[in-house]
């Protein structure tokens, strides 16, 4: 047997139903047999009492008339009904105060039996002994004071019946409660199928959800109310999943499409070029051509797998003390030479400030900003970087005079694959720079904002937390 | 044949317009929407190779805005994203083909001459006047079962009065659609070709197959 064939609810509610329902059940049963048993012994009691007193009433007014002794003998005789009757279960006996039978029933002394003799007392003394035909009786004795001296009477009442009624209850508890037990086990059986029957459906449904059909949401109001906190959280969930495969899903297709247009350069490049015999200038110029393409696209590849690294965060981040305005120098070093090209001039400015981050990281942040404002700019234009700090934030600026960015675009240029170029007739780029710059941002626990104005230029802000000094060092 | 390419990489555009030129089509090019539905509505081109993704304008909108117009010129259209979704919607919106990047560039000549034949009066591959047979896949002609070499631009003119064949084609008609817009429009220059073909063509044979008709043009006919 395996473990788990126990850990089932229905097993574990039937297993706590037998448990309870039993231990009530049988103590129930024997509460009702003694309380019956015991009304029953005091039905009998009642009984020999009400016999007893009835003899010694008789006794009382036979000594009022004077005829006392004598007559004890004629009473006995006199008898008939149920007394008369040989060891008819229905007993009674006089005592003298020497212990002597002066009086017996007809039901006794046709039988030569007695009452077993026990000591006078005035108070009614009962027990339940054997009487003379074997069967339990139940005797009351009882003195009482005569001018003749103390007489003990004593009166039996035949238990046969009782024990009777006894039995057959007995029987009927022993036949009932298996019956009982059966039926009500069924009955829970049924029960907790019943009211496990939304949870089997509630799990069937889940179970039809898959990765082809993540849009799919359990219905939360036709779910019983226990489930209805399962079902939200499922369905949450469920949102959640969808949303991060339709991004993967999204990502991958974006990443197919940006390679398909370097792929179509080069293949029709190889097509056409092998499609006849060609001079040999012909075929390094077409070489050269699918050489630059191939750069393209490893270009794209290698970014698709940073932004691919980021996201599983398989990327470490190295957190150093990086001084901000060093580093822009740096940045303005490596695109001196795009920016001379293009005929834009940089300028720094500000003040310096420190921040704990990847400084590999944050160059690439910025060369992709300030790239990006020499791209675009006109020719003649300027590109103006300010360092600074506010509010807790390092702050870097990159202010362009260059053609601007679309209001309507401002939201999605930060977008995977976006490509505010693409609608302005410049080719260039993967369309990742900037999503990998906002992801690396991120990381370092900043945000970057842009603000744009056709034709006039674009602005990008970076904020930074500020971690200088010992602060850098403890976080 | 002339072929209008709208296309936004440059690269890409440039080595199609040379394949295309090499396969004896005048090819003019566009790099964005704009200028693309602007040239597929004033040039007179045969085919229009469009790309979607494209800057300004997407490839989807140009057709729309062309097909709106009456404009019916056969449009093969070019994407990278082989969604079906796209194809569905570009051919519901008047695209006559399609294509998927990177393609093979036979599959995009085979796939214009088809186009091209579709509009014409001619249906089949070869087309045949008289015994003389023009292979518009492999740009072979025959004359009387013997192979007839002849140059790019010899060969273009040959097709398009093939196509025609029987229907007198002006000159202006000619000069629109073997050259591109930056050809010098000069009709003199049909009159040379015609000449170059008449020479290749009908010398050796009595039976002539390309015929004047004054004041309209020529006509490629039996007799």
């Amino acid at each position: 047997m395996k473990p788990y064939m126990f850990n089932s609810i229905k097993l574990k509610l039937v297993i706590w139903f037998i448990i309870v329902f039993s231990v009530f059940f049988a103590a129930l049963e024997i509460f009702l047999y003694n309380e019956i048993e015991e009304l029953t012994l005091e039905l009998a009691d009642e009984h020999v009492h009400s016999e007893l007193e009835t003899l010694a009433n008789l006794m009382a007014i036979e000594e009022a008339q004077g005829h006392m002794v004598d007559e004890l003998q004629e009473l006995s005789a006199a008898v008939t009904g149920v007394y008369a009757e040989k060891l008819s279960g229905h007993y009674y006996q006089i005592l003298s105060s020497d212990g002597r039978i002066l009086v017996q029933s007809p039901s006794l002394s046709l039988a030569g039996g007695s009452l077993p003799v026990v000591a006078p007392g005035k108070e009614p003394v009962f027990a339940t002994i054997t009487g003379p035909g074997g069967e339990p009786v139940r005797m009351m004795t009882q003195s009482f004071d005569f001018a003749m001296g103390t007489l003990t009477f004593q009166a039996a009442d035949s238990l046969e019946e009782t024990a009777e009624l006894m039995g057959s209850f007995r029987m009927i508890v022993l036949a009932i409660f298996p019956a009982v037990f059966i039926v009500c086990i069924l009955g829970v059986f049924l029960i907790t199928g019943w009211a496990l029957r939304p949870l089997r459906s509630f799990s069937g449904k889940v179970g039809e959800i898959t990765e082809e059909n993540l849009g799919e949401r359990l219905d939360e109001r036709g779910t019983a109310a226990e489930l209805r906190p399962l079902a939200a959280s499922f369905n949450t969930m469920l949102g959640r999943l969808e949303e991060s495969f339709s991004k993967q899903r999204q990502f991958l297709s974006d990443a197919s499409h940006e390679l398909r247009t370097p792929t179509s350069i080069i293949k029709s490049f190889c097509d056409i070029t092998l499609g006849r015999e060609r001079g040999a200038q012909e075929y390094r110029d077409a070489l050269k051509k699918i050489g630059e393409t191939v750069n393209r696209m490893c270009d794209i590849i290698n970014r698709i797998l940073v932004i691919s690294r980021m996201d599983s965060k398989t990327i470490q981040f190295k957190p150093a003390r990086v001084e901000l305005m060093d580093l822009m120098k740096d940045v303005k070093r490596l695109i001196e030479q795009t920016a001379l090209h293009k005929g834009v001039t940089m300028s720094i400015g500000g003040r310096d400030v420190a921040v704990k981050g990847d400084r590999e990281g944050l160059t690439e942040v910025f060369t992709n900003i300030v790239e990006n404002a020499i791209k675009y700019n006109r020719p003649g234009g300027r590109v103006d970087i300010n360092v600074g700090e506010f509010m807790g934030n390092a702050v870097v600026s990159v202010e362009d005079t260059g053609i601007g960015i679309p209001e309507e675009e401002l939201e999605r240029i930060f977008d995977r694959f976006y490509r505010v170029d693409a609608s302005r007739g410049v080719t260039v780029g993967s369309g990742l720079g900037l999503s990998i710059v906002k992801t690396i941002i991120e990381a370092h626990g900043g945000r970057i904002e842009v603000k744009s104005q056709r034709g006039k230029g674009s602005t990008f802000t970076v904020f930074l937390p500020v971690k200088n000094g010992n602060a850098a060092a403890q976080a | 044949m002339r072929i209008l390419l709208v296309e936004d990489e440059k690269d890409l555009a440039g080595i199609i317009k040379q394949g295309l030129e090499e396969a004896g089509y005048a090819v003019d090019m566009a790099h964005d929407g704009e200028e693309g539905l602007y040239m597929a509505e004033t040039y007179p081109v045969d085919a229009v190779v469009l790309d979607i993704m494209l800057p300004l304008m997407d490839g989807i909108e140009v057709l729309k805005r062309l097909r709106k117009k009456g404009v019916t010129t056969p449009v093969i259209l070019l994407t990278a994203r082989d969604a079906l979704l796209d194809k569905i919607k570009g051919l519901d919106t008047g695209a006559d083909d399609y294509l998927t990047k990177p393609f093979v560039f036979d599959e995009l000549l085979a796939r214009i001459r088809s186009l091209l034949r579709r509009k014409a009066t001619v249906k089949e591959a070869v087309i045949r006047v008289a015994d003389l047979e023009v292979d518009t896949a492999s740009h072979q002609v025959k004359r009387a079962g013997k192979s007839v070499p002849l140059s790019a631009k010899e060969y273009s003119l040959l097709e398009f009065l093939a196509y025609r064949r029987g229907n007198v084609v002006s000159r202006t008609d000619i000069v629109e659609h073997i050259y591109n817009e930056e050809a010098e429009m000069d009709s003199n220059v049909v009159d040379v070709y015609i000449n170059y073909l008449r020479n290749k063509i009908d010398r050796d044979h009595r039976k002539k197959l390309i015929h004047t008709v004054r004041g309209a043009g020529y006509i490629l006919k039996e007799d």
